[in-house]
C-alpha cells in the first residue's frame, strides 16, 4: 500500500533557518548587527559563539561600510592608582553611556602612550613607581580581551608614538636620550620589534629630560614636539 | 514600451513574464542574456527558487527598474527631490520587508544570493540584522529558533566576558 510515501508527504519540510544559509550569507547578516548586540548572538549558542568570533566577521564589517566608531577613555581616579578604561559609541543616541572595559592590572598607572590601530589599543611604556617601564599592553576592541605584547628593548615613558606604513613607531622617552634604541619600531603583523637607527647631526643633542610633549604623523612623515630641560 | 519581455520558470513550474532590464538586476540571467543562451520562446528554468518567493523577487525587480528609469529621466533632479525619492524607495522597502515572516526572509536572501542581486541581499541581510537590535539572547533563540547548548556555568562565563554590553 501507498502508507509510507503518504507519511512522507504529511511530514512538515524542514524548517528554514538562518543557520542553514550560506556561510557568506549568514556572515552578512551578522556584520551589520551592532556592537551592542554581539553579546545576545554570543551568548544564543555554541555555533553562533563561534561565529561570532571568526575573524571572518570583522574582515567582512568593513568591506560593508558596517564599522562602528568607539571612543575609549583611560582615567586615572585617585586614590585608586589602577587606569580605568571606559568606553562608549559617539553616534548610538539611545546608548549613549560609558560603559566600564576590564582594566588590565600591570598597566603602569602613568606616562604609557596610547596609540589606537587597526582592531585595538597600544599602551606603550609608562612608569611605575618612578621608573621607566618597557611593557606593552594591548587591548583587543573587539573581544575587550588584554594582552601582553613583546616588550621594547628601552624603557620607556612620555615617548611619542604614531602609526607609520602600518606600523607604530615610538620615539624617546627613554632615560639616555642619546639611546641608539631612540626609535623602535613594533610590527602588528610579526609581533616583533625592531630598532630605527636616527644618527644625529656633529652638533645635534637630543633633550636630556627626553619627554615628548605631542606627536603627530602627518602622511608618511612622524613630527614630535619634545620638552626642553632648560625650560622655565 | 518596448522592453524585451523574458520568461523565468520556478522550481515548482510556475511561469512569470519579466521586463528584460528588471530581469538585469539579477547577475545570473543577466550573464545568461549576455551569452545568448535565453531563448525567446522559453521560460528560464530557475530550480533553486519556488514560485511564491519568485513572484517576490520579481515584484522587487520590477520596483526597482522603475526607479531607475526615473533616474534617468530626471537627471538634473535637486537635492530635495532625490532625498523625497530615495525615502519613497526606502518606504516601499520597508512595507515590502514588513509583509515578510522570517521564514520567508531566509528563503528570499536564499533566492536573492542564488540570482545574485546584491542591493536585494542587502535589504534582507540588513532586515534580518535589525531583528537582533535590542534583544536579550533569550530572545534571539526565539527569534531565529537557536536551541541553547550551552552549560549554566558557560553561560555565566560568557555573561561575564561580556559585560560591558550588558551593562
Amino acid at each position: 500500500m501507498s502508507m509510507s510515501s503518504s507519511v512522507d508527504e504529511e511530514k512538515p519540510p524542514k524548517k528554514l533557518k538562518l543557520s542553514s544559509l550560506p556561510d557568506e550569507v549568514v556572515l552578512s547578516c551578522v556584520a551589520r548587527v551592532s556592537r551592542w548586540d554581539h553579546a545576545s548572538l554570543f551568548l544564543a549558542s555554541k555555533s553562533y559563539r563561534s561565529l561570532m568570533d571568526s575573524p571572518d566577521l570583522y574582515d567582512f564589517r568593513p568591506l560593508m561600510g558596517c564599522t562602528e566608531n568607539f571612543n575609549y577613555l583611560c582615567l586615572r581616579i585617585p586614590p585608586d592608582p589602577n587606569p580605568r578604561w571606559l568606553a562608549f559609541s559617539p553616534k548610538d543616541g539611545n546608548r549613549r553611556r560609558l560603559v566600564p572595559i576590564r582594566s588590565h592590572f600591570y598597566q603602569p598607572p602613568e606616562d604609557s602612550t596610547v596609540v589606537a590601530h587597526g582592531h585595538g589599543i597600544y599602551v606603550i611604556g609608562g612608569s611605575i613607581n618612578r621608573s621607566r617601564s618597557s611593557s606593552v599592553l594591548f587591548l583587543d576592541c573587539r573581544s575587550h580581551k588584554w594582552s601582553t605584547l613583546p616588550a621594547m628593548r628601552v624603557a620607556r615613558a612620555s615617548a611619542a608614538a604614531g602609526v607609520l606604513d602600518g606600523k607604530i613607531n615610538v620615539f624617546g622617552g627613554c632615560e639616555d636620550p642619546n639611546s641608539d634604541k631612540w626609535v623602535e619600531i613594533f610590527d602588528p603583523k610579526t609581533q616583533t620589534w625592531d630598532v630605527l637607527p636616527v644618527p644625529l647631526g656633529p652638533d645635534e643633542e637630543r633633550a636630556s629630560y627626553n619627554m615628548m610633549l605631542d606627536s603627530v604623523v602627518v602622511e608618511d612623515k612622524a613630527m614630535w614636539v619634545e620638552v626642553h630641560s632648560t625650560y622655565g | 514600451m518596448s522592453s524585451n519581455m523574458i520568461m523565468l520558470k520556478s522550481s515548482d513550474g510556475a511561469s512569470f513574464e519579466i521586463e528584460e532590464a528588471a530581469a538585469r538586476k539579477s547577475k545570473i540571467i543577466a550573464n545568461m542574456i549576455e551569452v545568448e543562451c535565453v531563448d525567446e520562446d522559453k521560460a528560464i528554468p530557475l530550480q533553486n527558487v519556488t514560485g511564491n518567493i519568485l513572484a517576490l523577487v520579481i515584484e522587487y525587480c520590477n520596483k526597482h527598474i522603475v526607479d531607475d528609469d526615473d533616474d534617468v529621466a530626471t537627471e538634473e533632479a535637486s537635492e530635495e527631490e532625490e532625498e523625497a525619492k530615495k525615502k519613497k524607495v526606502d518606504d516601499w522597502e520597508a512595507e515590502f520587508m514588513n509583509s515578510m515572516s522570517l521564514e520567508t526572509m531566509f528563503e528570499l536572501l536564499l533566492a536573492a544570493n542564488y540570482l545574485n542581486i546584491k542591493s536585494l541581499i542587502d535589504l534582507v541581510c540588513q532586515t534580518i540584522a535589525n531583528n537582533i537590535k535590542d534583544k536579550t539572547p533569550e530572545e534571539v533563540r526565539k527569534i531565529f529558533s537557536i536551541e541553547n547548548d550551552f552549560t549554566p556555568e558557560e553561560e555565566e562565563e560568557i555573561r561575564k566576558e561580556n559585560a560591558w554590553a550588558f551593562g
